[in-house]
């Protein structure tokens, strides 16, 4: 392999296994989510080259992969994406009822919204970066994370979050 | 800061992502609003929660090396594809300049050189339509110019076949060059030498076909020198064969 080559070896093929797990998500099965993985991979061997230095290499790739998957969305024509919930409850830490009013809370939240709340909670994206990666304004992202957060706290203690919470998005 | 501006920068509260200054803002109002701070606290929660359930999803290690090893080899792969496309590239490049060499040589070679065209003009003028020029004839006025110009009457002598003769001599400009005008002839026909100093590398005799005459120029090495007759091809070269041999 060329140098172009290691440098993909190591800036991109580490970021597998988080691709693969919101991947997951996405397309709600196993292999679907490989070939989409595979596919978003490739797609970033592609365009490598040009690939700015000091880029966010991870937020590159989710973009990518996103795009992937709304590309084979239209092309399927299928209804608006919804992320898979597939943990397993009885091998999970907290209890089983815990996992699963987190899990049917998230499952309720609009797809726009869910999506925002995986990449920053669970992925780990700043605001910035998750605007970068839907191509959509920070105003935007700020506003689907503060709903989707008080619609998950208030799913989930009903009784103890303030209705003020409900306010977040103008 | 009011607790609608707080929930409104909350997202970039919690992601560290605010500056210094709307921190602080965030951090006063917190401290004196219990309210908020446990809207935010609960949101702290929720998102611990979230990730430590999902935190239990892990694509299984057979995938991730099944999708990582499906991408090295396609890479591998399109690595040595384009190594033999830049490769045959490279050989098409080097086969169409070659090519575009060779058809520029084989285009040069037939070019008629500014040279040849102008003596035909000159000899047409001054030997076959006798414009008036001023001609040195006596063997005292031709020698003094065959001398300057590095020649010697013997060796100008021996350049014409037997039964040709120098008839008259002058120095014209062929070309923009300082040339030396021979006319040689023996009684019923006439033809032109030109002849000037050239050092360069020797060019073995080119006849052209210019309007009526023929012009064969040759390098000696040591001469540049153009005849021009109003005969045929054969005759032309021949002359110019001999002059070749003796230049």
């Amino acid at each position: 392999m060329g140098s172009l080559a290691d440098e993909f070896e190591r800036v991109a093929i580490p970021h597998t296994r988080s691709l693969l797990r919101f991947a997951l998500r996405l397309t709600r099965d196993s292999s679907a989510a490989e070939d989409l993985v595979q596919e978003t991979l490739l797609s970033a061997w592609r365009g490598f080259v040009q690939l700015e230095t000091g880029t966010n290499a991870r937020a590159w790739l989710f973009r990518i992969l996103i795009n992937a998957f709304h590309a084979q969305h239209r092309k399927q024509q299928s209804s608006l994406p919804t992320l898979i919930l597939t943990s397993d409850l009885r091998s999970a830490s907290p209890s089983p009822l815990e996992s699963l009013s987190v899990l049917q809370a998230l499952e309720q939240l609009a797809a726009e919204q869910r999506t925002v709340l995986l990449l920053a909670s669970e992925e780990g994206f700043t605001c910035r970066e998750i605007a970068n990666i839907l191509a959509i304004p920070i105003g935007t992202v700020m506003s689907r994370l503060g709903r989707a957060r008080a619609a998950m706290c208030r799913a989930l203690s009903p009784e103890g979050i303030p209705k003020r919470a409900e306010k977040v998005a103008p | 800061m009011n607790c609608d501006e707080l929930l409104h920068l909350a997202p970039l509260y919690l992601s560290g992502e605010l500056a210094s200054p709307q921190r602080q803002s965030c951090d006063l109002h917190l401290q004196s609003c219990r309210e908020c701070e446990e809207i935010l606290e609960q949101q702290r929660i929720c998102d611990a929660r979230l990730v430590a359930i999902l935190g239990n999803e892990v694509p299984d290690h057979s995938q991730i090396d099944r999708v990582s090893r499906y991408v090295r080899e396609h890479i591998a792969a399109t690595s040595r594809s384009r190594k033999q496309r830049w490769l045959v590239a490279g050989a098409i490049a080097a086969s169409l300049i070659a090519g575009i060499v060779c058809a520029y040589a084989w285009m040069t070679s037939f070019a008629v050189p500014s040279s040849y065209t102008a003596a035909a003009q000159d000899h047409w003028a001054e030997v076959v339509e006798h414009e008036p020029r001023h001609w040195r004839s006596t063997p005292a006025e031709m020698q003094f110019l065959i001398t300057a110009s590095g020649l010697s009457s013997d060796q100008v002598s021996a350049l014409a076949p037997a039964g040709y003769w120098l008839e008259h001599a002058k120095v014209c400009g062929i070309a923009g060059r300082r040339t030396l005008h021979l006319v040689f002839s023996n009684g019923t026909q006439q033809y032109s030498l030109y002849v000037r100093p050239h050092r360069g590398v020797k060019e073995r005799v080119r006849v052209i076909r210019h309007n009526a005459e023929e012009v064969a120029g040759f390098e000696t090495g040591r001469f540049s020198a153009l005849v021009v007759t109003t005969s045929t091809s054969t005759q032309c070269e021949e002359l110019a064969r001999l002059a070749a041999a003796r230049l």
